[in-house]
């Protein structure tokens, strides 16, 4: 670094400080239609590769293709305690614009079953951008076609079938203990990390049956390595190929339905221009042709929801979560 | 041989000029993120996925993947010179690199680990093209209670990363696996050891106990002795990287073992870390010398370097075959590939084969360019030890604290970080070997879901360790090596009395 | 030596009630069809520990009883450097929080290369702000990871 140099680098810093200055007070006039002004932080209360890190990570690029955003959304992973550590982590931006969430159901059941002072209440919604369905596979070389089959056999040898599905008192569980309840059956329910990996257990035949979301076992389907037996749902889904897929009521006369939920969420305390602007974003996001094609690909129910219907749709969907929850002897 | 055929049609891809290109800018990329610790391939992954909307899906592919091929050479370097290792798999690489650069002979140091690297890619990447199908099947057959044998097997390397004292060696491992066990219960759904903290709740992150043990504790260690550092001296120059490469064949052994064991953990269930672990642990265990290891042995870069690459790049095949993500880089590039409307998991290879061997052409190529690339750098990397320690000393403590911020963007773990800063000085004072702390600290959380889910599994009987034939085999290999330093003292002695009428 | 070996030995005693506390919490006893209790794995690891460092203890008393002779664990005149390092580098954490990594780095380096150093000013400055400057535009312009900017955050929105 020679001597002539420095002095240069100081003028240079000069203008970049008053440039900096006037785009602060710029942004501070244009705040009644608000925009974020810097990168926002896109938490994903969950580790990489699994489903909500995957949206995430998807709808970063597709932001930034059809230019919905002045400013990049930053996917950051906080998967601490069930996502507990991503959702207090946003509890405590309160009123920064700058942050949002996306989460699955451990919204509900990771402060039920941890004990974690939280609840959705604490924070903003925004929109809810799509519901996840959930099937019954087995392996393609088991003998059960259908899903009366296989229960009558689960029925017969109780304590012998190995459920696999991802973590504990979740989604996965909350399913399985609501099968057993309905059916009168006994499973050994077996934790993993991922739904990918609940996928290729079952591949590998180490577990007997998944209640994996349609996205995590669709390639082996397709491989012939796994079979459908139901969707745990009151209707088929509406999709070429999947709707061969019997409901639960027409598999086994029970009628039984879970779907689950991916939404976005804000800190609480922000404004209710902030949140408007992200409403936009992400109807603007559902609105396009890779998002729809996204959502066809990964079998995942297209059901865009914001404004008031979205708190009372959650705060429905809490009760029943709880609820289920409670029968299931999995509240803390 | 179809696969030769396809082969040289993914090749064609891969060396088409626009291609070519498109693969070398990726390459420097990825080195850059990879140098640079608590940056991984994963950002330098995530912050191009824009850029290849505006490519064709092969070679947004290509691009992405040789990031990823970059930052594996990358993650070395820091290791080497600063004994901070740039990614975790390069921590094992720490123990022999360093000592090597302490004593001027990181040019040596630096150009055995492209090598090894090198190697160990290249025997990846033929099993990746030959046997890519038989290898996915053999993945299916692990479960919980083989991957739990694997996880054991690993452990086994830790009798041989112990210190002089064993009851330390003990404490210090068990307080990795209390670090690992920080969290959520994986079979319960409970929090514990959190004592009801956020912060807590994310755990110890791995990388940033490694940078403050392993990279700043050696600053402080420096500091303390009173070393200055002014400018190691250095031999450097394209002579010492061709003596340096004229060495190697002589450690086949090592190279062959390190590259088996790299491609089996990177395909499952471990990855590149633990793999580079059990490659020094067995490296030591099975040398002549080892008493020479972590002074400063060639033997101790080769064999951690050979096998978290061979790893690193079979972590792709489970990706194309099964779709899961092998890494996190990986899991970026599975976000990515959704993005092109293609369905990662098995039905790849049918839908899409030009796309999966262009890929594959694309490692080829890619680390054929990417070796020559880096060694090309070795002087150049080795003359940034040449700067004053004033000036290096902070700019470490500097780039070690964005990288531990980095990590998880948390402003506690800069303050983990100096605090394992102490630790990583006090332990190392006081005998308390860091080697199986970390490796502990890695894996303890997988070996333990392992071990409980295979529990659940069998409902509580311990024998499904031993009844199932692969948990077997490997559970027993691994009593084996635990054992080991205490088979070859009776061998030894056998030997010994054998020979013991002979000299009388 | 000793007395710091013994002062670790009792930290790490004190993690390894710490770790059998929650164990306690979680419940210790009993083998399931789940397989082991919740608390069984922290138990086992906080008992090791626990026993662990009791046993370093003993040994470090046995020496001290026989007064082995051994080397000091900070060398005469090593602390020194050592807090030259580590008091600043604390320092520069502490005032991330306040002031962000760039403007404490600056700070850090600047202090660090000066008054250890004892390199020119010239060289100082030039050090201290480019390496955070050229840390900015790799970290949060090119690679949008944004490091903490603590209360100048406002002020650098662009």
């Amino acid at each position: 670094m020679s001597k002539q140099q420095l002095p240069k680098s100081w003028r240079w810093a000069v203008v970049a400080a008053l440039v900096v200055g006037l785009v602060g007070f710029w942004g501070g006039i244009a705040a009644a239609a608000w925009q974020p002004t810097k990168s926002v932080e896109f938490v994903v209360p969950a580790g990489t590769g699994g489903g909500a890190d995957i949206m995430a990570r998807f709808i970063f690029p597709l932001v930034e293709k059809h230019k919905l955003s002045p400013q990049p959304l930053i996917v950051v992973n906080r998967s601490g305690g069930a996502g507990a550590e991503g959702f207090m982590h946003v509890k405590e931006k309160k009123g920064d614009p700058h942050v949002i969430t996306l989460t699955l159901d451990n919204l509900f059941t990771t402060p039920l079953a941890t004990g974690v002072p939280f609840n959705w209440k604490d924070l903003t919604p925004v929109g809810r951008l799509a519901l996840d369905w959930f099937v019954l596979w087995v392996n393609a070389e088991s003998p059960y076609k259908t899903a009366k089959e296989y229960f009558d056999a689960v029925k017969r040898e109780p304590s012998k079938f190995k459920m696999g599905g991802t973590g504990t008192a979740q989604e996965d569980q909350i399913i399985t203990i609501q099968m057993e309840q309905a059916f009168g059956l006994k499973f050994i329910y077996v934790p993993f990390k991922g739904g990918g990996d609940v996928a290729v257990s079952l591949v590998g035949k180490h577990t007997d049956s998944t209640v994996n979301n349609p996205s995590e076992a669709v390639g082996h389907w397709k491989a012939g390595r796994l079979r459908p037996l139901a969707v745990v749902d009151r209707e088929r889904i509406p999709l070429p190929e999947w709707d061969k897929i019997p409901t639960m009521k027409e598999a086994t006369g029970f009628d039984m339905g879970y779907t689950m939920l991916r939404g976005i969420f804000m800190p609480p305390a922000v404004s209710k221009e902030a949140q408007e602007w992200y409403v936009d974003l992400f109807r603007k996001v559902t609105e396009t042709p890779e998002w729809k094609k996204y959502l066809a690909d990964n079998a995942l129910k297209p059901a865009f929801l914001a404004g008031s219907d979205y708190p009372k749709w959650l705060e429905e969907k809490e009760t029943l979560t709880k609820d289920l929850m409670k029968k299931g002897g999995l509240v803390k | 041989m179809e696969a030769v055929y396809n082969l040289l049609i993914g090749l064609q891809t891969a060396l088409s000029p626009f291609n070519l290109t498109v693969l070398v800018a990726g390459l420097f990329v990825g080195t850059f993120v990879g140098v640079l610790p608590g940056l991984g391939g994963a950002n330098g992954v995530a912050i191009l996925i824009p850029v290849t909307f505006r490519l064709p899906p092969t070679s947004a592919v290509i691009l992405l993947a040789a990031i990823y091929w970059g930052a594996l050479f990358g993650g070395v370097i820091t290791s080497i010179l600063f004994n901070i290792p740039g990614e975790p798999w390069s921590v094992a690489t720490c123990f022999d690199g360093y000592p090597m650069a302490k004593k001027g002979k990181a040019c040596e140091a630096l150009t055995t680990a492209f090598c090894s690297h090198f190697f160990g890619a290249m025997v990846a990447t033929l099993i990746l093209t030959f046997a890519a199908p038989i290898v996915a099947e053999f993945t299916l057959m692990f479960g919980p209670p083989e991957t739990f044998a694997v996880m054991m097997l690993t452990f086994s390397a830790l009798v041989s990363l112990g210190g002089m004292s064993p009851v330390k060696s003990v404490v210090s491992t068990l307080l990795g696996f209390i670090m690992a066990a920080v969290g959520i219960d994986i079979v319960t759904g409970r929090l514990r050891l959190t004592f009801g903290s956020t912060e807590l709740m994310g755990g110890f992150s791995f990388i940033v106990a490694v940078i403050g043990l392993f990279g700043l504790g050696e600053v402080f260690m420096t500091v303390e002795e009173g070393l200055r550092l002014e400018g190691v001296s250095v031999r450097m120059g394209v002579r010492t990287v061709f003596q340096t490469m004229a060495q190697l064949p002589r450690f086949w052994r090592t190279y062959i073992r390190g590259a088996l064991i790299g491609c089996w953990m990177g395909i499952k269930p471990g990855g590149a870390t633990p793999a580079s672990f059990m490659s020094y642990g067995f490296a030591k265990q099975f040398s002549k010398n080892p008493e020479e290891f972590g002074t400063g042995t060639i033997e101790g870069v080769i064999a951690p370097e050979v096998a978290a690459h061979a790893a690193g790049v079979s972590a792709t095949l489970p990706m194309i075959t099964l779709g899961i993500p092998g890494s996190p880089t990986m899991a970026v590039i599975l976000g990515g590939l959704m993005m092109w409307g293609l369905q990662p998991g098995p039905m790849l290879f049918k839908e899409n084969p030009e796309f999966v061997w262009g890929l594959i052409g694309s490692i080829w190529v890619a680390n054929a360019i990417g070796v020559v690339m880096v060694l090309c750098f070795v002087p150049f990397f080795a003359s940034i030890l040449r700067a004053p320690f004033s000036i290096l000393m902070p700019s470490i403590v500097f780039v070690c604290a964005i990288g531990a911020y980095a990590v998880n963007n948390r402003m506690i773990d800069i303050w983990y970080m100096i605090l394992f800063g102490f630790v990583g000085m006090a332990f190392k004072k006081l005998d308390y070997p860091i080697a199986p702390m970390v490796l502990a600290l890695v894996l303890g959380d997988m070996a333990e879901s392992a071990m409980r889910q295979s529990l659940v599994m069998s409902q509580g009987s311990p024998l499904i360790f031993f009844n199932r034939p692969i948990a077997g085999i490997v559970n027993g290999l691994a009593v084996l090596f635990f054992f080991w330093p205490l088979v070859t003292v009776l061998r030894d002695r056998i030997r010994k009395k054998l020979r013991a009428p002979v000299d009388a | 030596m000793r007395k710091a070996d013994a002062i670790c030995a009792l930290i790490i005693l004190a993690i390894g009630i710490l770790v059998l506390c929650e164990a306690a919490r979680l419940g210790i006893f009993g083998w399931s069809t789940s397989g082991p209790e919740p608390g069984m794995y922290i138990f086992l690891l906080g008992m090791g520990v626990s026993v662990g460092s009791l046993v370093v203890l003993g040994q470090v008393f046995v020496e001290w009883r026989k007064a082995v002779p051994v080397k000091p664990f900070i060398r005469p005149g090593g602390l020194r450097p050592v807090l030259y390092v580590a008091v600043p580098a604390a320092m520069m954490v502490l005032l991330t929080e306040f002031i962000g990594l760039y403007i404490a780095a600056g700070l850090y380096l600047a202090v660090y290369m000066r008054w250890i150093g004892k390199h020119k000013w010239i060289t100082v400055a030039a050090v201290s702000i480019l390496l955070p400057l050229v840390s900015y535009f790799i970290f949060d312009r090119i690679f949008l990871i944004p490091l903490p900017k603590g209360r100048f955050e406002d002020l650098l929105t662009f």
